[in-house]
């Protein structure tokens, strides 16, 4: 059965950050429901609908940013206190808007999620766990990598709490007390924790690369229910909530995603989640609830935005009348609404123009400053396992006039069939000293928030990639955004490599300690926590998201050992290693110990992937003459079955081809870098015999390929 | 009509008497959206399905109905040609979740525009698309398309989606019934 969902938008507030906005418990049995929901300007929003206009309960006077919001209340009552978090500080008001509690953690860093349970409260910072109870401090835990989120186990049927962090490493971490239980690994950074139900021991998680899945915790280990691939590439995901929409008495799952899709997953008799409903806001969805809103007895799904719009998708059906004639009659609401909007815009109008006038007089003047307004960007820069390229992702929260992109690395930016702007590429001088690589403009449509590139870099080839952000404000500014392109940015943290592959071996020893090294490895390798890690040494790994192959790294204080089994990688690393400690005055000892094996192992993982561009390519070249032929004839019965194979199928080919442009020059410049780097070690240039490295590529085969590698 | 009664009827203190026939097919909510338009303590509390056809009054702020409630069931149904020509107005229920019969109720409906009694007199047409509450429910738009209501030239109509359960609905379509008999008869 398919649900159907009307959108209805209720009211705007500031800039929202992820869940801070909730439904208050209803008073009565079919009640509406209270929405309160709190946004960067630190105002705490409460308002409930009626006659489809927000009546606000209270509103709160702005502050710091709130980046929290939770519910809580002594166990057994409703939970209605809402507890809103800023800075370090976690504040409580009741339902009615009056505050009870202000409590400051005495953190360094600002709170970044927080869990209320009772009279107990969990906040965690970057990296810090805390644990209070009636505002007393209790439990104390640092994290190995950023804390994104965290749920609590309810307590009644555990004798104990059980706190659960999702960390960036890919790791959910269940706590006792102040120690680490055990750890769940998770197929992506978890983004998002939401118990499955009050009382129980699911717990759902979201990651940022858009996968869902339900984990049971037990006392000692845990068990993977399901997970939900993100198999049609969505955005990450930023909320999760469980509600009976569709009203088969199972709770389904409420879904928002950062690209804006809204999913709602329900369950058939197998108890296997399946998407029932999608649809797509624009910004991204920072909060989902389940409830009842707009009107009493119709179930709906609640969202904010980043931007602060609070959306209802409501089972309420919109369009409740209509009579003869051909022209679409409003009803009474549109019709108030736009008469109301049109009133605001036309006094909005004057006072603007008499603002800019007296602005234009100001600004004449040579003593005054002139101010820029600041407007806040909520951008993620994260590598595609699939692809092997990275996503920016830009969000302002009004919309953006034009992008412009400068990179001094070599980088490709490819097409986002989402995206609709228009792309101009400025003419660039990589030679001179400072040269740019890439300078591209995109103009965005009207009314674009959000904006996402993909853009490719080369193992290797390190540096920054600048965004200058300017949205449609008056008077015009622009902001610089700065990424970092790391020396092995295809690289991807995972939580264990195979150890039976022929690996190369790179070890370094000298005066450094392990702060040093540390920052050396974040500023080679992505996904690596900024802070150094507690304890004597460290063991992170990695693997290549292009190629498959792999990378351990291990390091403490004076010494660090790094395993590959691409010898491209060893070379990155020694080269950007070995630049960094003569940067710092730092004497580094060297030493190698290559595995001839490992060469003939990374050009048979590479054999498949260059055999199948190369078929591909070859039939693509086909496919026109095909079509031609097939045109003169009629039909095409008369052509070998391999032919009519390749004109069956050829929307699927060019659709392939079209994916993966450049695929093949990213195969042959791996190869050719892999030639160089092999002799290299060996003492011995040779960047003679590319060409005719070159040459045996074009005629492809892997023995010959293999041949060329030992001999030369 | 006697002088007082004229009085009575410009100073709004008598209310003008139409008859409204209520129709649709059976287990359309007929009964039920009649039954919520009646005052709150004369509310019956169950509705059986109708036999023949009752007739109901109830007032609203300008008018005084009486509403012959007829059995949407299909022997009855040749019953209700039978009232057409003292009837003021029609109001006719749809039930919009029941997708499979709505080509009878489009055919009834044709029957019933086309009869001699109806044909000729420009009398208003409501329509109610009832049960909207249900989630497998047709938008108001959809059921007048599928029923082809825009091709009813020569009557003013109008489709109101209703809850006669919880009452939603009924009163705008009841305000639009009642401006139209206003206009008309005077």
């Amino acid at each position: 059965m398919d649900l159907r969902l009307n959108r209805v938008d209720y009211i705007q507030v500031g800039v929202t950050s992820q869940k801070t906005m909730r439904l208050l418990p209803p008073l009565g049995k079919k009640a509406t429901q209270k929405v309160a929901i709190a946004d960067h300007d630190g105002i705490l929003t409460c308002f409930g609908i009626k006659k489809g206009e927000a009546v606000p309960v209270f509103k709160t006077l702005p502050g710091q940013k709130i980046a929290r919001m939770d519910l809580g209340g002594a166990a057994g009552t409703p939970q209605e206190k809402i507890f809103v978090c800023s800075g370090s500080q976690v504040r409580g008001f009741t339902k009615k808007g009056k505050q009870f509690l202000t409590f400051e953690a005495n953190l360094t860093e600002s709170i970044n999620a927080m869990h209320v349970s009772g009279a107990d409260l969990f906040v965690c910072a970057s990296y810090i766990y805390n644990h209070y109870c009636d505002c007393k401090d209790q439990d104390y835990y640092l994290s190995g990598d950023k804390i994104n989120d965290i749920t609590c186990l309810s307590t009644e049927n555990l004798t104990h709490l059980v706190p659960v962090l999702a960390c960036q490493d890919r790791v959910l971490r269940v706590l006792q007390r102040s120690e680490l239980a055990y750890d769940i690994e998770v197929p992506g950074p978890p983004s998002v924790l939401e118990l499955y139900k009050e009382q129980g021991e699911e717990i759902l998680f979201g990651t940022t690369d858009g996968k869902i899945g339900l984990v049971e915790i037990g006392e000692l280990s845990a068990a993977t229910k399901w997970e939900i691939d993100n198999d049609k590439k969505k955005g990450g995901i930023l909320c999760i909530d469980n509600y009976d929409i569709i009203g088969d008495g199972v709770n389904d799952i409420l879904v928002g995603r950062d690209d804006g899709t809204v999913e709602v997953y329900g369950f058939d008799s197998s108890n296997e989640p399946t998407l029932r409903f999608e649809h797509v806001l624009s910004e991204s969805v920072t909060s989902i609830q389940g409830g009842c809103v707009g009107k009493e007895s119709y179930d709906e799904v609640l969202t904010a935005t980043y931007t602060g719009w609070v959306t209802g998708l409501t089972t309420e059906p919109q369009k409740a009348e209509a009579g003869p004639g051909d022209e679409v009659r409003m009803s009474k609401e549109t019709q108030s609404k736009v008469e109301a909007l049109r009133a605001e815009l036309e006094q909005l109008q004057v006072k603007v123009l008499q603002g800019r006038e007296q602005y234009q007089q100001t600004s004449q003047s040579s003593t005054a400053v002139s101010a820029v307004p600041v407007f806040s960007i909520n951008d993620k820069f994260t590598l595609c396992q699939d692809d092997a390229s990275y996503s920016l992702t830009l969000e302002v929260q009004t919309a953006i006039d034009n992008l412009l992109l400068q990179s001094d690395v070599p980088i490709d930016l490819l097409d986002v069939d989402k995206n609709s702007a228009v792309v101009s590429f400025s003419e660039c001088d990589s030679e001179q000293p400072n040269g740019n690589f890439l300078l591209a403009t995109y103009r965005c449509q009207a009314n674009t928030t959000r904006i996402e590139l993909k853009v490719r870099s080369i193992e290797g080839q390190y540096g920054t990639l600048q965004a200058y952000i300017t949205p449609r404000l008056q008077p015009k500014t622009c902001q610089v955004r700065q990424y970092q392109i790391k020396p092995l940015s295809l690289h991807q943290r995972t939580h264990s490599i195979d150890q039976e592959r022929p690996m190369n071996r790179l070890s370094l020893v000298g005066q450094f300690s392990f702060a040093e090294i540390h920052s050396w490895v974040v500023f080679c390798l992505p996904e690596v926590p900024e802070k150094t890690p507690a304890g004597e040494s460290i063991t992170f790994y990695f693997h290549n998201t292009f190629l498959g192959t792999q990378l351990e790294a291990t390091y403490c204080k004076g010494e660090g050992h790094f395993k590959s089994d691409n010898i491209s990688t060893i070379s990155i690393l020694s080269d950007v290693l070995s630049k960094e400690a003569t940067k710092k005055k730092i004497n580094l000892n060297i030493s190698y110990e290559i595995s001839d094996d490992s060469v003939s192992h990374t050009l048979n993982m590479i054999h498949p992937k260059l055999e199948y561009q190369l078929l591909l390519a070859r039939k693509v070249q086909l496919i026109d003459a095909l079509k031609e032929l097939q045109v003169h004839e009629g039909n095409a019965d008369f052509l070998i079955p391999e032919y009519r194979n390749i004109l069956d199928e050829s929307a699927n080919l060019l659709e392939e081809y079209k994916k993966q442009p450049a695929h093949l020059e990213r195969l042959y410049g791996m190869i050719t870098d892999l030639f160089i780097d092999k002799f290299k070690f060996k003492g011995q240039n040779v960047k003679t015999k590319v060409s005719s490295l070159l040459e045996i590529l074009d005629n492809y085969d892997l023995n010959s390929l293999l041949d060329f590698f030992n001999e030369a | 009509m006697g002088l007082l009664d004229k009085l009575t009827g410009w100073l709004g203190l008598k209310k003008k008497e139409v008859n409204v026939l209520c129709l649709g097919l059976d287990n359309s909510g007929k009964t039920t959206i009649i039954n919520q338009l009646k005052p709150p303590n004369t509310q019956a509390q169950e509705i059986v399905p109708t036999i023949g056809f009752n007739i109901e009054k109830f007032k609203s702020s300008s008018l005084s109905f009486t509403v012959f409630d007829m059995s949407g069931q299909s022997r009855y149904r040749n019953l209700w040609e039978h009232y057409y020509k003292e009837s003021h107005a029609i109001i006719f229920v749809i039930d919009s979740s029941d997708k499979l019969r709505m080509v009878v109720a489009k055919e009834e409906l044709d029957t019933l525009l086309n009869h001699e009694d109806i044909r000729s007199k420009r009398i208003p047409v409501l329509f109610f698309a009832n049960k909207i509450d249900l989630q497998d429910a047709m938008s108001s738009v959809k059921v007048s398309q599928m029923l082809c209501l825009e091709n009813i030239k020569d009557k003013p109509w109008h489709i109101c989606a209703s809850n006669a359960i919880k009452g939603e609905g009924l009163q705008e379509g009841l305000d639009w019934l009642q401006d139209h008999l206003k206009t008309m008869n005077t």
